[in-house]
């Protein structure tokens, strides 16, 4: 069993990313479970991703909290014990910080056997929130093992790759794909990777 | 072992004064969802019958386990509500409160709240957004019924002998601001149009002021709590935080300062690189709470001698860790962040709503035994 964490601000295109890929998963017979972590995105919730016949638990929050953190850990723990999907993808808060969340997962010795935390970037935002909450921004990239330049079609194709250059100074080993999440063509690469 | 020798209300005092008490002071720092976890009891039906019943979980809690030092009254799903929150209630399959972030403000809502400030724009415009309150009419009346609970929550606290740290506590205007127009947006807001939101924190600012003064009077607490999870050094540079929360926060302890009302500041997310500005506040005249990503050992070095520390036993320990493992802990902090005072131990953001019976009565215990036994 496999976790995937999606992570990433609100607006940055998550829940879009979250959908190709289980929907990709699905198709190829794996059967996912999502843990939604944050709404907001264009209204999409739990029923949302039911009707994409995805099955959804809900754990919203609205802050960091490390108390949050932990529930998150007992619903992934529960899901381990009861159903053992061969994924589980969390989408989890802008806030987050993934490492707290890897943390205690290996602290509780669940029954993953793999972990990969991929990070949204809204390339159109990049800088922005670059400049405003870069210690937030450099923990989220330099804990990742991927990290997705989303919305590329609103910057041009040198800012696109200066976000690219700008994150792998970051973390030299981590790969980064650029794509625009409404195009599922754009995902093939991303999707190889995970699997 | 030796007997202890002074009040619950001498303890905390003597803690807040950053002096050292016969004891540490405990303040496991309860919410209705953990006590009743810790209880056996189901959050999901308390969550739905009101205030009243939210407090007596915890009031049983509080007996069942011979008391603690201090406590706070009930902090319940109304008054997330109240402050302009979209919360969930507590369901069998999520059992704890749920905040939902949205963008439930617009970036021309700055300008009114800077006109009538946040809890008129609540009133008149949020809460419809964030609740099924329709009127001014249904939120007086919620709003009396958390005053009322409150009050009553106090009273029966006091007549235990603990000590009340606070009557409810508040979001910070940043982080109020933050939660309502959502954390990217809002920080759009500062990025490329801050004139409206800083006129939106100096009016938010005063109104903080004015209503803590306010309810300290009513309550009889003389204490404010200040929330703030978003402005540390682990999300924001510093010269976001000395030039949107900074000033503002001085502003409100020199203003509860003078008024003779302490501060107390639960800070959640790492504060390393901010806790030396709180230096700069009278000495004595605040506390901060941490939540176990800030280094208590490392804040205790900066605020030696300045100001109490509550302390930080993480959720994490608290749910999935052994009663030996929390007991540790809990001797840790008793030894080394109250070596010399100025320490209140407590869980860092709260216990967790699936804390362990075992390891909560493993920190009550540690707290008023180990310093005696010694």
């Amino acid at each position: 069993m496999k976790l995937l964490i999606i992570a990433g601000f609100l607006g940055s295109g998550k829940t879009t990313v979250l959908l190709h890929v289980a929907r990709n998963f699905v198709s190829h017979a794996q059967e996912v479970i999502v843990i939604e972590n944050e709404i907001g995105e264009i209204g999409i919730d739990g029923q949302y991703l039911n009707l994409h016949g995805l099955e959804v638990q809900e754990l919203f929050g609205g802050c960091v909290c490390c108390t949050l953190s932990v529930n998150l850990i007992e619903t992934i723990d529960k899901i381990c014990s009861s159903r053992r999907p061969d994924w589980i993808i969390l989408e989890a808060t802008g806030a987050a910080r993934p490492i707290d969340i890897t943390g205690n997962l290996h602290r509780l010795q669940t029954k993953i056997d793999h972990i990969q935390v991929a990070i949204v970037v809204d390339a159109g935002r990049y800088e922005m929130l670059m400049d405003m909450m870069n210690p937030l921004m450099t923990t989220q990239i330099e804990s990742a093992d991927v990290v997705i330049i989303n919305k590329i079609d609103r910057v041009d194709a040198e800012k696109a790759n200066q976000i690219a250059e700008d994150i792998n100074q970051l973390n030299s080993k981590i790969p980064t794909f650029k794509m625009s999440a409404d195009k599922e063509n754009t995902l093939d690469g991303l999707l190889e990777f995970l699997v | 072992m030796r007997n202890e020798t002074m009040s619950s209300i001498e303890r905390v005092q003597c803690a807040m004064n950053l002096e050292k008490p016969d004891r540490v002071p405990i303040w496991p720092d309860i919410t209705t969802a953990s006590a009743a976890n810790v209880l056996g009891e189901k959050i999901w039906e308390i969550a739905h019958l009101g205030f009243d019943a939210s407090q007596d979980v915890e009031l049983k809690l509080f007996d069942e386990f011979g008391g603690w030092d201090a406590v706070n009254p009930a902090l319940t799903d109304e008054v997330f509500t109240l402050g302009g929150n979209k919360v969930i209630k507590a369901t069998k399959n999520s059992p704890e409160t749920q905040f939902i972030e949205g963008e439930y403000t617009k970036y021309e809502d700055y300008e009114i709240i800077a006109e009538i400030g946040w809890m008129n724009f609540v009133k008149e415009h949020l809460i419809s957004r964030v609740s099924d309150i329709k009127n001014e009419e249904e939120y007086n009346k919620k709003y009396d019924e958390v005053i009322n609970g409150t009050l009553r929550g106090i009273s029966e606290y006091q007549k235990r002998g603990a000590f009340v740290l606070y009557a409810q506590p508040n979001n910070h205007p940043f982080f109020t601001l933050s939660l309502a127009r959502s954390m990217v947006k809002f920080t759009e807001d500062l990025y490329y149009r801050p004139e409206m939101v800083e006129r939106a924190l100096i009016k938010m600012t005063d109104e903080f002021i004015e209503f803590g003064a306010m309810l300290c009077e009513v309550s009889g607490i003389r204490i404010a709590k200040i929330i703030e999870e978003r402005a540390g050094g682990a999300i924001y540079p510093l010269r976001i935080f000395e030039k949107y929360w900074w000033p503002y926060t001085r502003k409100i302890v020199d203003a509860f300062h003078s008024q003779g009302i302490f501060m107390t500041f639960h800070l959640d997310t790492c504060w390393d690189k901010n806790l030396p500005y709180f230096k700069q506040l009278p000495r004595k005249s605040a506390m901060v709470e941490l939540d176990g990503t800030t280094d208590i050992f490392a804040a205790k070095e900066i605020l030696r001698n300045h100001m109490c520390i509550a302390s930080d036993i993480h959720p994490a320990l608290m749910s999935l860790g052994t009663p030996e493992e929390v007991a540790a802990y809990c001797k840790r902090l008793i030894d080394e962040v109250g070596g010399d005072g100025g320490h209140i131990l407590s869980t860092a953001c709260g216990l967790p709503a699936a804390a362990k019976r075992e390891n909560f009565r493993a920190m009550i215990e540690t707290g008023k035994t180990y310093e005696l036994s010694k």
